[in-house]
């Protein structure tokens, strides 16, 4: 699991991007006196800065370049400036990248994935996602059980997945379609049943049945 | 300055002279000067005058063409008294001392709104960063406690969000140093995240987004095409028909543009107003309907792309759809 710092000064972002960053499976370190930062950043440990730009004392810019002068650890920029100058600015200092608050969730979480991937190519995420004994795997869109294997459609493939990742709970109908959006998949309620019909069908071929169970006015669950 | 004006401005002169020669005449005819010497001093004496007076007017003359020739080639004629050339005629000093005094008040009120103005766009920035923050927090707020009652509040937020955009935007307009970064920047992704900030907007509102694959890039602003597309979009969920809505995105591309088209299958524009919804303020018979109209967004759109290079056009058919088209130059060197 990757550890993520966050360097930022306002208390309620810090605290609730500390939950997102959580949620989304990563270690999180929060920054909350703001003397010696550079030090505190290095000394963490972290694989990756989320850095604020006007900070008490020395500014992100500053932060920045002291630790560039070191390390190449990666670094996001998010700060609520939004000017073109300020832009260049983080990107000629050494920043990875520059993000405007208020930030698109998924839009954060994807860019903070792909730096990290490219900044840490060795340790890619699991190419095989496992749910008992039936296995997606990722590369090629399939699911398979025991022997038997089928493929799956971009959009089935992101449902499976989706409810795999959440088989402790009930996942609702909106959750799911939500997260389709934040997949670039844009698909309605409708095309949702439709979609979860054809995944039944496909994963009855593989002989599992009765996977997916349909919680009336929730959502669904795997069994 | 016309001969015959001028000559009537010297009346008075003239007037006083013909006395003067009157006088004359008369005080010759009686110490006995013969009748055709005084007729030769009077006409000696006349035509001196007459020279003297055309050689003055000629003068007058090419100082004020000269003036007006300076004014023409001037952008900015209040500047004339910092420009124009120091007389060296005691009468014309005057009135030269005159016009800088009344130039000078005149450039001090002008750096002075000038300030202000300046000021208040900065107020205005650093506004939009500070309200930035809670709307920041807001959003990860319900973002981490997701459910129907934060679904909404997301939405809302995102209102919220793009009116302060668009005062921040408003508030860069007309300013001298345009703010803006030319960089290749993928349409795709573009596009993709203006449908993310409407996100939960198009979810509630059941919109259908059909959105062919393109892989083009573009050389322009990130920021203000993001926020024209914005615009755009939430043009069209404002004005969706009720049943079915539809968002189509997609493009064209020919030797020098790229072309995106966003059509939906609204309400539309009547054909007699479509040619006013670029103007600031124009909100239309739609508008008036809805009356969430502020006739802000579209006016902002064409003003940032004609500040970017970039063509906006809108055709509809009222009750049928709308399509905005959006005309963006394939190359580096915009303007």
């Amino acid at each position: 699991m990757y550890k993520i710092i966050i360097v930022e000064d306002d208390v309620q972002i810090r605290e609730e991007l500390k939950i997102l960053l959580e949620n989304s499976e990563y270690i999180v370190e929060v920054i909350k006196e703001f003397n010696d930062v550079e030090e505190k950043i290095l000394r963490s440990n972290s694989n990756l800065v989320l850095l604020d730009i006007n900070l008490p004392g020395k500014d992100g810019y500053q932060i920045c370049s002291k630790i560039r002068a070191t390390s190449k650890i990666p670094i996001i920029f998010v700060t609520s400036r939004n000017n073109s100058m300020d832009e260049l600015n983080g990107i000629m200092i050494g920043g990875d990248d520059y993000i405007e608050k208020p930030y698109n969730i998924p839009i954060l979480l994807a860019r903070i994935k792909n730096i990290l991937n490219r900044t840490y190519p060795e340790n890619k995420e699991e190419i095989n996602i496992k749910y008992k004994e039936i296995v997606l795997n990722i590369l090629d869109s399939t699911v398979s059980y025991k022997n038997n294997k089928i493929e799956l459609s971009k959009t089935e493939f992101k449902i499976l997945y989706f409810l795999i990742k959440n088989s402790n709970k009930i996942v609702s109908r909106i959750d799911i379609v939500e997260y389709m959006w934040d997949n670039q998949l844009y698909i309605d309620d409708n095309t949702l049943s439709v979609n979860i019909t054809r995944i039944r069908e496909k994963l009855s071929q593989i002989n599992v049945d009765n996977l997916i169970e349909t919680k009336r006015g929730q959502g669904y669950k795997l069994i | 300055m016309s001969l015959v004006r001028y000559i009537k401005d010297k009346i008075l002169y003239i007037l006083v002279y013909e006395i003067y020669c009157l006088f004359m005449v008369l005080y010759l005819d009686a110490i006995n000067v013969g009748s055709s010497e005084i007729i030769l001093i009077i006409v000696i004496t006349t035509l001196i005058a007459a020279f003297i007076m055309l050689l003055n007017y000629n003068k007058k003359n090419r100082i004020i063409k000269e003036l007006k020739e300076t004014i023409d080639k001037l952008d900015e004629k209040y500047l004339i008294g910092e420009i124009m050339r120091k007389p060296s005629n005691c009468e014309l000093l005057e009135y030269y001392k005159i016009l800088k005094l009344a130039n000078k008040s005149m450039l001090d009120k002008i750096a002075q709104s000038q300030r202000k103005q300046k000021e208040y766009k900065e107020y205005i920035e650093s506004w939009v960063h500070e309200i930035k923050l809670p709307i920041t927090s807001i959003d990860l707020y319900c973002n981490n406690n997701r459910n129907d009652i934060t679904r909404k509040i997301i939405e809302e937020n995102a209102k919220i969000n793009n009116f302060v955009e668009q005062a921040l935007f408003y508030a860069r307009l007309d300013s001298v140093s345009n703010d803006y970064m030319i960089k290749k920047i993928s349409l795709n992704e573009c596009i993709n995240n203006v449908i993310f900030k409407n996100k939960n907007t198009l979810i509630q509102n059941k919109v259908k987004i059909e959105i062919n694959e393109f892989n083009v890039n573009v050389y322009t602003d990130e920021k203000w095409l993001e926020f024209i597309l914005n615009q755009i979009i939430i043009n069209s969920i404002k004005y969706k028909n009720d049943d079915n809505p539809i968002i189509s995105i997609y493009q064209e591309e020919n030797k020098e543009n790229v072309c995106l088209y966003i059509k939906d299958n609204g309400i539309g524009i009547k054909s007699s107003e479509i040619n006013r919804v670029f103007e600031k303020g124009f909100t239309g018979s739609n508008g008036r309907k809805n009356s969430k109209s502020t006739g802000i967004g579209l006016f902002l759109c064409k003003k940032l792309c004609d500040e970017l290079g970039l063509t906006i056009q809108i055709e509809s058919n009222e009750d049928e759809y709308t399509i905005v088209k959006i005309i963006i130059p394939k190359y580096e060197y915009i303007r």
